[in-house]
This record gives structure tokens, C-alpha cells and sequence, in this order.
């Protein structure tokens, strides 16, 4: 554990702080709170994209730096689009992910090397970014009962997932003449994707339901800590070391 | 679909699931070459056939398309499997050197090394590395992420090395023909349209 204290640092400890209060405050002060992790995880964003002068999507670290205001941003469109504020949940999970980001991963600058250099860099790790939170808020409000927004968000989580695995096969192809490399970190992306393809084929029954929504969510933990992190996968997506 | 179908489509899909995160260990990946893993793509592509079928007589094109991407995905990974051709390739820069080492033959047709350029960061790590190879019609270009195309056949940049024994640069590049990567491609465009349609539909609903 680790205190950041730069710039980048202390906008990252006030994500932590405010997704906390967020959590844990009565609604009608929590929704300011939690709302301004939003433009703070945005400054927080272009802190660093300034200072390594590339999209900051290179490692763990950078990748987990779009997860608060995707959040918090998921938080005030559902508000918007459905009347229902979800933030004490969404906060939580925006501590959940603020949390490694200000303690745990090192924010070690890097440069982007030649493999990373792809106009499809960004959208395909911003698309799983995106995926992941949008996942893992769908498992959260199915299990609060909100089930409309949960299915909207798992929807969307869906599409983007589809998309990002997409693009990293148009990416392989491009960068290595393989659109499938067998690489630990796509076989549990497939798996992930898979199990929430299954789960498209149950109808509202709740149960089975908010299971397979769980595996999905554990599957994406599994893939995003575990599989990324372990010297156990080596791989071109392994991140051991980084 | 029937509870049957459902509860078929949910099995499969969760048993490939496992077996996705089983083919992460390099030990059993021997497995994908066997006849035995053709005999199950094939499985899978004709049920997904008769899911995008089924889906298409009761007009729910989503899943239509959807089943017909996955299809495709299987279909064309079963192409790659079976015809595509990869050769890795060496080529030296150093025009002293015999011909072998800085020129191959591909499909007849001598190609030859111009020369590798590079790009670094002001630290020294490198930036970008360019190959220039001659052709017979004229010198081309490649690099990492700009792959090059020419009559069929795709040229890589992999990376690039000095020989620890006489410091000469050495640039790799893969040479690769794979019928079964458009097939592949137009799979996950459908895949993805589909997905888009189905979220699509949840927002509206």
C-alpha cells in the first residue's frame, strides 16, 4: 500500500473519498458527493494522458483510472433515462475499483511500445472497460430488484464486450497475422463472453438469472486480477511485473 | 425456443466456457490440432446454423443474425485451422552478405531487403521499426501494426535484433495466407451488430 501524493495522486484519493461518502451517506447528499467523482476521475484521466503524452490505457493501473467516472457517469445517465438514483451502489462499487487505483497499483510511467501503437489500442480497452463496469453494475441492481436498468446495463455491457473482442481479433491480425492467439487473457474473455451469451438465453427467471450474472461478474474479476496479474498466464496480455 | 432448446443452448454455452478457460494452459493446447476438435467446431457451427435458421423463420432477426455470425466465426476459425500457411522469416541488413540471408522467394517472386529503418523514444526504447523490402514492381513498406499485403500474401513486422555475434540488424517478419480470416471477420460483424440490435431493443422496450 502506497499513498500517491502528485497531482494525479490526490485526485485519486478524493475518488476514494467521495465514492466512500457516496457509499455511505444518506441519498440526498451522497448524489452530490458521488457525482463529482465524475469530472474528478476525468481530470484524473487527462492528468495522466498529459503527462505520458498517450490515451492512458497501457497497463492495470491506467486501465482501472476509467472505471470512476464510468461509473459515476453510468449513476446520473440512469437518473436521467429512468428517474432512479442507483448511487449508493454504483459508489460502492466506484470505492471497489478508486480503492487499488489510489493504494495499490503503481501509477510507473511507460511508454507506449511499437505493438501498442494501433488506432485500435484505445477502443478495445476502452470497450472492455466499459463492458466490465457496465457488467458489474447489472449484476448489482438485479440483485437490488431493479431489473429494468439492470437489463439495459447488461445489454450494453454486452455489446461492448462483443465489440472490444472484436476489435482485439481485428487487432491480432493487423499487428501479428493472428485474429487468435489462444493467449490466457483471450480464452477467459471468451469465456466471460460466453457465459453472458448463455445467460442471454434465459428468460426473466430470476434465479438462474442472477446467477449466471454472478459467474459473468466473477469471470471478469478472474480475468482482470487473476489472469492479467499471475505469472501463472503468461501471455501478451500479461501484465505480472508491470 | 422451446425450454428444451433454452436449456440445451445455456448447457453448451457454459460447457464451452470451461473449455475456453481450460485451453488457457499451453499444455493441453495440443488438443485444437486433433480431428477431435473438428468434430466439435462442426457440431457447434451446425447448431448454430439451425439456431439462426429457426430464428429466421419466426422473424427474430437478431438472433438470426447473431447465430449466423457465430457461424461464420466457427466456420472460418475451421478454414484457418486447415489452410492457412505461416513461415517466419529472417532477413539481415547487410549488403555484404550472400542473398539467402537478405532475400526470400515468395510465390516465384524474389524479395529482397531494402533496408529497416527505426524510430525511437529519447530514451532509447524503440519507438516504431520500419522494413523496406524490393519487390519487382518497386519497394514497399511495412511495420508493426501496418502490416504489408501483396498478392496474398500478408507480411508482418514481428520485431527486430542485432546478431550478438557480428552486431548486424536483423529485422523478423511472418509471411502469412489465411483464407480463413475474412470468413472470421465477417462473423464478428454480425456478432456485433447483432449485440448492438439486442441493446438496442432493451433501450427502446
Amino acid at each position: 500500500m502506497m499513498l500517491k501524493t502528485d497531482t494525479l495522486g490526490w485526485l485519486l484519493n478524493a475518488e476514494v473519498l467521495l465514492a466512500a461518502l457516496g457509499a455511505a451517506l444518506p441519498r440526498w447528499a451522497g448524489r452530490w458527493v458521488w457525482s463529482a467523482v465524475l469530472p474528478i476521475g476525468l481530470a484524473a484521466i487527462a492528468v495522466r494522458w498529459f503527462t505520458v503524452c498517450h490515451p492512458p490505457l497501457r497497463n492495470v493501473f491506467e486501465a482501472f483510472l476509467w472505471l470512476p467516472p464510468i461509473l459515476a457517469g453510468a449513476t446520473l445517465l440512469t437518473r436521467w433515462r429512468d428517474g432512479v438514483w442507483t448511487v449508493r451502489w454504483d459508489a460502492l462499487l466506484g470505492f471497489i475499483v478508486a480503492f487499488p487505483l489510489a493504494f495499490v497499483f503503481s501509477a510507473e510511467e511507460g511508454l507506449l511500445p511499437p505493438a501498442l501503437q494501433s488506432p485500435l489500442f484505445v477502443p478495445h480497452v476502452l470497450g472492455y472497460m466499459l463492458a466490465y463496469a457496465l457488467l458489474a453494475r447489472a449484476f448489482l441492481l438485479s440483485c437490488l430488484r431493479i431489473e429494468d436498468v439492470s437489463r439495459r446495463s447488461l445489454a450494453w455491457g454486452f455489446f461492448l464486450m462483443t465489440l472490444a473482442l472484436a476489435l482485439g481479433a481485428v487487432w491480432g491480425n493487423e499487428a501479428w497475422g493472428g485474429y487468435w492467439q489462444w493467449d490466457p487473457k483471450e480464452q477467459w474473455s471468451l469465456a466471460t463472453w460466453l457465459i453472458y451469451a448463455a445467460l442471454l438465453h434465459v428468460p426473466g427467471k430470476r434465479p438462474l438469472r442472477l446467477t449466471l450474472l454472478g459467474l459473468g461478474l466473477l469471470a471478469v474479476i478472474l480475468t482482470v486480477t487473476w489472469v492479467n496479474l499471475s505469472r501463472l498466464f503468461p501471455g501478451m496480455h500479461s501484465y505480472a511485473g508491470l | 425456443m422451446n425450454a428444451v432448446g433454452r436449456i440445451g443452448a445455456v448447457a453448451a454455452l457454459l460447457a464451452l466456457a470451461l473449455v475456453s478457460v481450460v485451453l488457457a494452459f499451453p499444455q493441453v493446447q495440443g488438443v485444437l490440432r486433433t480431428p477431435w476438435a473438428f468434430a466439435v467446431g462442426g457440431l457447434l457451427a451446425i447448431g448454430s446454423a439451425a439456431a439462426a435458421l429457426s430464428a429466421l423463420v419466426r422473424l427474430r432477426m437478431v438472433s438470426a443474425v447473431f447465430h449466423a455470425g457465430a457461424v461464420l466465426v466457427i466456420v472460418g476459425g475451421m478454414l484457418t485451422a486447415r489452410l492457412a500457411k505461416t513461415e517466419a522469416v529472417t532477413l539481415w541488413d547487410a549488403p555484404s552478405l550472400p542473398p539467402d540471408y537478405r532475400q526470400i522467394v515468395v510465390n516465384g517472386e524474389p524479395v529482397s531487403l531494402h533496408s529497416v529503418e527505426f524510430e525511437t523514444y529519447p530514451n532509447g526504447m524503440p519507438k516504431q521499426y520500419h522494413t523496406l523490402l524490393d519487390f519487382e514492381e518497386g519497394i514497399h513498406e511495412l511495420c508493426v501494426n501496418h502490416p504489408l499485403r501483396h498478392e496474398g500474401v500478408t507480411y508482418y513486422q514481428m520485431s527486430y535484433d542485432r546478431d550478438p555475434e557480428t552486431g548486424i540488424q536483423r529485422t523478423h517478419l511472418t509471411l502469412r495466407s489465411d483464407p480463413g480470416a475474412r470468413v472470421v471477420m465477417i462473423g464478428y460483424a454480425l456478432l456485433v451488430l447483432a449485440a448492438f440490435g439486442l441493446a438496442l431493443r432493451e433501450t427502446v422496450r
